[in-house]
């Protein structure tokens, strides 16, 4: 049986190179060959090795790498999270794109991890920009302000700050024990001291 | 046809054209393509939450050399005279099918948006071209209420090739999306059951949607 000629879905999922053998009933050898083969197409993705025993995840699409929001938010966070959806960017993406798409998810725990990119944002214009064309300028200076008490942040310069607080944003939920933080940015913050305290381990 | 490369240098290409972010979600044959199931396909099926945004990525497109063609040749006569009928542009081999708010009787409802499987950012200027891809129930849902043969034989490859399909899912949003869409995806599901295990309470749940006696047997 060719390689080329092989339905991959019939050996899909993490294997061992004894399970392959077995399922294709082949000698080792060719085993081996196959793998490597496939692998350099990009159905095989290998983990292990040496002194570990080596795993195969073989999948039926190609394993594009992904790029995208997660990949950055977890190579910079303490909090990893798991990603929701394949992530694939084509272009220039930085952990500014990253921190305001991730704000934009509206999930508590990829925004609490997120609060780690304050500290790798090298162009905050940039930052600003992408807030504003998403209209999250009140919430990216909240958690700015929330970031910057608890963990190390890079400062913000004064102009950027006082840019974001003078975006117009209705009234929204008002949350009693961080009320300062509520009435200067006009937005509610979703995370109790116990978030925030996981930020810091 | 155009393949799985092109598709992707053409989406990269638009982002540089496009006035504002866009969003939109790939169904069909595009979205097979990103899953790796199809090397090519005969047109880029596209769907937008708004007119707005629909028609950003039309004015995009017509500066890349795409015109407006009639939908006559490709859809059947039923198709043609439904509201929420897809605007087609064509540039050669390639071909957009681009919806708004609803692909023919199927609504794009916040399920099906939040259940999106790929996301793919182009960003060659300053906006972003954000690409969803819909999850594969969500493809074999919109490839059950159309008549097309090729159609029923991407479901089949579907199948075979995702390990986790959730019928349950699939079942719950024909239900949601209204009667035509349960009798269509009914009669697919009855035609699937010959080469795939289907459980009959998927079926019941479809019948009970009209008030009808569950299945005996």
């Amino acid at each position: 049986m060719h390689y080329l000629k092989m339905d991959i879905s019939k050996i899909a999922g993490l294997r061992t190179i004894e399970e392959i053998e077995e399922l294709l009933k082949i000698r080792r050898s060719y085993a081996l060959k196959l793998m490597s083969s496939l692998k350099k197409q990009g159905y095989v993705g290998v983990s292990g090795g040496g002194r570990q025993k080596r795993i195969y995840k073989i999948t039926a699409y190609k394993q594009t790498k992904s790029n995208g929001m997660f990949d950055i938010i977890n190579r910079h966070s303490r909090l990893k999270v798991q990603p929701l959806f394949r992530h694939i960017v084509e272009g220039s993406y930085s952990a500014e794109n990253a921190l305001i798409d991730a704000i934009a998810l509206r999930k508590k725990r990829v925004i609490l991890a997120a609060l780690n990119l304050f500290n790798h944002i090298k162009d905050w214009k940039k930052l600003k920009e992408l807030a504003r064309k998403k209209q999250l300028e009140a919430e990216a200076g909240m958690l700015y302000d929330l970031a910057r008490k608890n963990i190390k942040t890079r400062k913000m310069p004064e102009n950027i700050y006082m840019s974001l607080k003078r975006a117009k944003k209705p009234k929204q939920i008002i949350d009693e024990k961080t009320e300062e933080l509520d009435k200067r940015w006009n937005c509610y913050v979703p995370f109790s001291r116990t978030d925030i305290e996981r930020l810091k381990e | 046809m155009i393949h799985t490369k092109d598709q992707d240098e053409l989406f990269e290409l638009i982002s540089s054209k496009i006035k504002q972010d866009i969003t939109c979600y790939a169904f069909g044959g595009t979205a097979m393509m990103f899953y790796g199931y199809k090397e090519g396909t005969k047109d880029i099926d596209l769907a937008f939450e708004t007119e707005e945004q629909r028609q950003g990525f039309i004015q995009a497109i017509e500066e890349l050399g795409f015109r407006k063609i009639s939908l006559k040749n490709i859809y059947n006569e039923q198709k043609n005279k439904q509201e929420n009928k897809p605007l087609m542009f064509s540039r050669g081999d390639e071909r957009f099918d681009l919806f708004a708010r609803q692909i023919f009787q199927t609504k794009l409802t916040d399920a099906i948006k939040e259940r999106s499987r790929e996301r793919r950012d182009y960003i060659r200027k300053d906006n972003t071209l954000t690409v969803k891809v819909l999850a594969a129930e969500d493809i074999i849902l919109l490839k059950s209420v159309t008549d097309r043969e090729n159609d029923f034989t991407d479901i089949e490859l579907l199948l075979k090739k995702e390990q986790e399909i959730s019928w349950q899912t699939i079942v719950e949003e024909a239900v949601r999306q209204g009667r035509m869409t349960v009798l269509d995806l009914e009669e697919k599901m009855g035609r699937l059951k010959k080469e795939f295990y289907i459980q009959r309470k998927f079926f019941d749940t479809l019948y009970n949607s009209f008030g009808r006696k569950e299945s005996k047997g």
